[in-house]
């Protein structure tokens, strides 16, 4: 009996769940973990917190929302393509969330905190972006079928990661431009 | 509802919002928000403008007919 598949690992996944949870509830109420010291230069202020927090609530939307999708398209196009693994579905949701989450903040001005720097964010998001490119493209040069969804799963993670660090870039980009003409108008 | 009472002191003083928002230690776009009356800003938050501009919480954020 394979004991480590049966008992060890479900109970290694509930230990790791629980460990998670107390980790996020000592976090929540230890004054240690608590917001920013006064005086800190970095830190959201009130009404960037209160944004970020219906930011989170659309991302969850987001995600149950694509994950149903997925779900859905899963019964139909598993039907067609046999090999096409669900967790890039899954991945895809994930990044969904994530993407919706980044696109509601840039545009209420809540994704970076005060005294932040835009510029370094805005050029490590560029060069995280290319090196996933680049990963996809250096693989793409092999001679892989795609077949194995270990392979397909890699190339699908580092698509997504070049998608969401595009999207974000492209957001703030147009944010920045907007925030320009806005700053004109009302100290007119 | 736009507060124009914070805007006009804030012009008063001659101060733009990015200015009043680093004295403050908020951001500009919170600033804007409270003046176009599309954010209602905590107490903590209306004490610390008064005290930029020089204002009582009365003067800036008292609106009579509410």
């Amino acid at each position: 009996m394979d004991y480590f598949r049966t008992i060890g690992l479900p109970i290694a996944l509930v230990l790791f769940g629980a460990a998670i949870i107390v980790v996020t509830v000592i976090s929540c109420t230890n004054k240690k973990f608590k917001d920013t010291k006064k005086g800190s230069e970095q830190v959201y202020d009130e009404r960037q917190k209160v944004l970020k927090g219906t930011a989170y609530k659309i991302a969850f939307i987001v995600t149950a929302a694509t994950l149903g999708v997925c779900a859905l398209f899963d019964g139909i196009i598993g039907s067609y393509y046999q090999d096409f693994p669900s967790a890039v579905l899954m991945i895809f949701a994930v990044f969904s969330g994530i993407t919706s989450f980044s696109i509601y903040c840039i545009f209420k001005e809540a994704f970076f905190k005060l005294g932040q720097n835009r510029k370094g964010y805005m050029l490590s998001s560029f060069i995280i972006m290319v090196a996933n490119i680049l990963g996809i493209i250096s693989r793409s040069g092999m001679d892989r079928t795609y077949i194995e969804q270990k392979i397909l799963l890699a190339d699908a993670l580092n698509f997504f990661a070049a998608l969401l660090m595009g999207i974000i870039l492209v957001s703030l980009i147009i944010k920045e431009a907007m925030s320009k003409k806005e700053t004109v108008n009302e100290e007119s | 509802m736009k507060n124009l009472k914070m805007k006009a002191a804030r012009a008063g003083k001659d101060l733009s919002q990015e200015q009043l928002a680093a004295m403050c230690n908020v951001t500009r776009q919170t600033i804007s928000a409270i003046e176009k009356g599309d954010y209602n800003p905590t107490i903590n938050l209306c004490i610390a403008i008064c005290k930029a501009l020089d204002k009582t919480l009365d003067e800036l954020f008292w609106d009579p007919e509410s």
